[in-house]
């Protein structure tokens, strides 16, 4: 790629010397020599006319002689004949192209002031004024966002406070319902094995009153049986006694 | 060869390849005058009808001491230069009226044209002629004559660098009128051509105008002392001041950048590579520098203003102030035309080294095509990359000439 285009770049370059080679015969030959062959290949056919001009200027003080090498006046240039003395004076000043230039140079600042750079001016600063109302309201709105979101941050943060205090709340609600229902349970069924108790204690009352009973009974009833006499009544409980007290013992 | 300072000096004609212009005039008739009256022949009969015709007293030299008079020297400083005028060189011309009428009366435009109606110039002549005009545009001159093609005689003549300045003019109108209408309701331009254009003028205004210049804050308050600099302006500094002056300096810009460039394209030259231009410029620039200091100072007070204020007694100011200012207005002078003379310095420079280096190939053209194709090759590709130096002195010898005038106005409109 890059070899393509250098290659390319010759060729141009090679093309442009030809050419200037070309013209630069006829230019050459043209600003140049009276009498060269360049001349006559241009075919103005100059040859006779030339050696004429040559024999002209050669028979004046050898004049010619001085221009050698090619560089021979050409009579017939007239472009620059009768030049003055400023011709060739590269500081030569001009009065006529500098008042020219001045007024050219003032009339184009009056009329460009006048239709381009006024309006552009005007429409520069208007469209700056503008850039900076935008961005003034741009960092008003930014400021304003920036409050909301402020604000709405503390919001959020308070709301999860509400929630985590909620919870804990309900946490610690749940925890004492929890324990005063398990302390009632637990003393109820503390009551109720104290009644499971008592009623046992009673139910072995008289139990063991019912057994006391029966148990004299037959005694009574066999040691009678055995003695052969009955005993009274107060014997009986006496008995009775005798034997719960033994048991109780 | 014509001396290569033709190229760079201004001109009647545009100069454009032969084959593009080629002059194919039959007679004398069909010739400028300029360039008749510069034809041997004519001379000839003009220098006889006089000698002539003259009815005064003094002795008039002969038409063969005219001819040595042209031929003499090695410069051909005296190349067509017509009888009268070798006889008014001499030491003791003749000074009576008749003379002088003689003289009007073969030099008037009347006499050239009734020459032109007689006249019977020989083909080879003719040919010849044509062969030099070939490639000329001559500009049409209805307001005054020329010497020769490169020379006014008397009136208003029409030169290259007048057209090239009118049409850079109505272009620079024509491109900034139409951004001025894109630009003008305040919103951003579109397009490339617009924003490419705007580019150059922001940047004269943002980094040469405005710093130059200063800011309005800087106009105000600029050299009291305040004590806190100025900072109770809240808010972006603002440019009333300099954006008066900143279309001065865009049209500045852009009118020596135009001139520049059109160096660089073929058959064109550059305006600015003449002292006439360059110092019109200048005076521009000067003129703009009184009238902005004048505003600012009262024209009085801008004059006093070239003095910088100093602490000294009332003695020793006496003595020193009026020299100082007597130096400091000479500066302002001299720092204006410093300005013309850099720019024209800077594009001539550049021409010649140009010319120079192209010289070489065309000089190169009579050797054997070994010889020629080496030399032109070299030429060339030097060429080529001097001419990319040119295009970059080109914009900028425009910022530099801008940012000076800038500076040169900004000082005249502050306090010293």
């Amino acid at each position: 790629m890059k070899n393509n285009r250098l290659s390319f770049s010759f060729l141009i370059l090679a093309v442009t010397v030809f050419a200037i080679h070309q013209s630069g015969i006829s230019t050459h030959a043209a600003d140049a020599d009276a009498g060269s062959e360049a001349h006559a290949e241009d075919g103005h056919g100059h040859d006779g006319h030339d050696d004429e001009h040559a024999a002209d200027s050669h028979g004046d003080d050898g004049h010619g002689d001085s221009h050698g090498g090619g560089h021979g006046h050409d009579e017939s240039n007239l472009v620059h004949g009768n030049a003055s003395t400023g011709l060739k004076d590269i500081l030569e000043f001009k009065p006529d192209l500098a008042v020219f230039s001045l007024l050219v140079f003032t009339l184009l600042v009056l009329a460009l002031w006048k239709f381009a750079f006024g309006p552009i001016i005007s429409g520069l600063n208007a469209r700056e004024q503008n850039i900076q109302s935008q961005i003034a309201t741009a960092k008003e709105a930014a400021g304003k966002a920036e409050a909301m979101l402020a604000d709405y941050e503390a919001k959020l943060a308070n709301a999860a406070n509400e929630a985590n205090e909620i919870v804990a709340e309900g946490r610690r609600d749940a925890e004492t319902t929890r324990d005063r229902i398990v302390a009632e349970a637990e003393e109820a069924a503390q009551r109720e094995k104290e009644r499971a108790i008592n009623e046992i204690e009673i139910a072995k009352n008289a139990a063991l009153q019912a057994v006391a009973e029966q148990a004299t009974d037959m005694a009574v009833g066999l040691a009678g049986d055995i003695i052969g006499s009955e005993l009274d009544r107060d014997d009986h409980e006496q008995l009775i006694q005798q034997a719960l007290s033994n048991l109780d013992g | 060869m014509a001396d290569p300072i033709f190229h760079i000096k201004d001109a009647y004609f545009f100069e454009v390849p032969r084959f593009l212009y080629p002059s194919g005039r039959e007679n004398a008739k069909d010739f400028p005058n300029v360039w008749v009256k510069l034809d041997k022949d004519f001379q000839d009969q003009q220098a006889r009808e006089i000698q002539e015709e003259y009815t005064g007293s003094a002795e008039l030299p002969s038409i063969e001491d005219w001819h040595h008079w042209q031929h003499a020297g090695n410069s051909h400083a005296n190349f067509a230069a017509p009888y009268y005028q070798y006889v008014e060189s001499l030491e003791h011309p003749p000074e009576d009226q008749a003379w002088k009428t003689v003289v009007a009366e073969h030099s008037s435009a009347e006499y050239i044209e009734s020459y032109k109606e007689s006249a019977t110039w020989n083909a080879e002549k003719i040919e010849d002629y044509n062969f030099h005009l070939s490639g000329k545009i001559l500009i049409p001159q209805p307001f005054g004559t020329l010497r020769n093609l490169h020379e006014q005689e008397s009136g208003f003549a029409i030169s290259k660098f007048m057209v090239i300045e009118v049409f850079l003019a109505v272009l620079l109108l024509f491109v900034f009128g139409r951004l001025s209408k894109k630009v003008r309701n305040g919103e951003p331009v579109k397009g490339k051509l617009a924003n490419f254009c705007e580019s150059f003028l922001l940047f004269i205004r943002d980094d040469v105008a405005r710093p130059s210049i200063g800011s309005d804050a800087d106009f105000h308050h600029g050299h009291d002392d305040h004590g806190d600099d100025g900072h109770h302006d809240h808010g972006p500094p603002t440019y009333h001041i300099a954006d008066r002056i900143t279309p001065i300096l865009w049209t500045l810009f852009l009118f020596i950048l135009g001139c520049n460039l059109t160096g660089m394209i073929p058959w064109v030259s550059s305006p600015t590579g003449v002292l006439a231009v360059t110092a019109a410029l200048a005076t521009g620039t000067f003129v703009t520098t009184v009238i902005a200091g004048s505003i600012m100072h009262k024209p009085i007070g801008f004059w006093l203003n070239q003095i910088p204020s100093m602490e000294l007694s009332f003695v020793l100011a006496l003595i020193i102030k009026p020299m100082l200012w007597v130096i400091e207005v000479a500066g302002l002078f001299i720092k204006h035309g410093v300005l013309a003379v850099r720019l024209l310095a800077n594009l001539v420079a550049g021409h010649l080294v140009l010319l120079s280096l192209m010289g070489l190939g065309m000089a190169a053209a009579n050797l054997g095509a070994g010889g020629y194709y080496s030399i032109a090759g070299v030429s060339i590709i030097g060429s080529t990359a001097l001419s990319c130096l040119e295009l970059f002195v080109a914009f900028l010898q425009a910022y530099v000439f801008t940012l000076l005038s800038a500076l040169f106005i900004g000082a005249a409109m502050h306090h010293h």
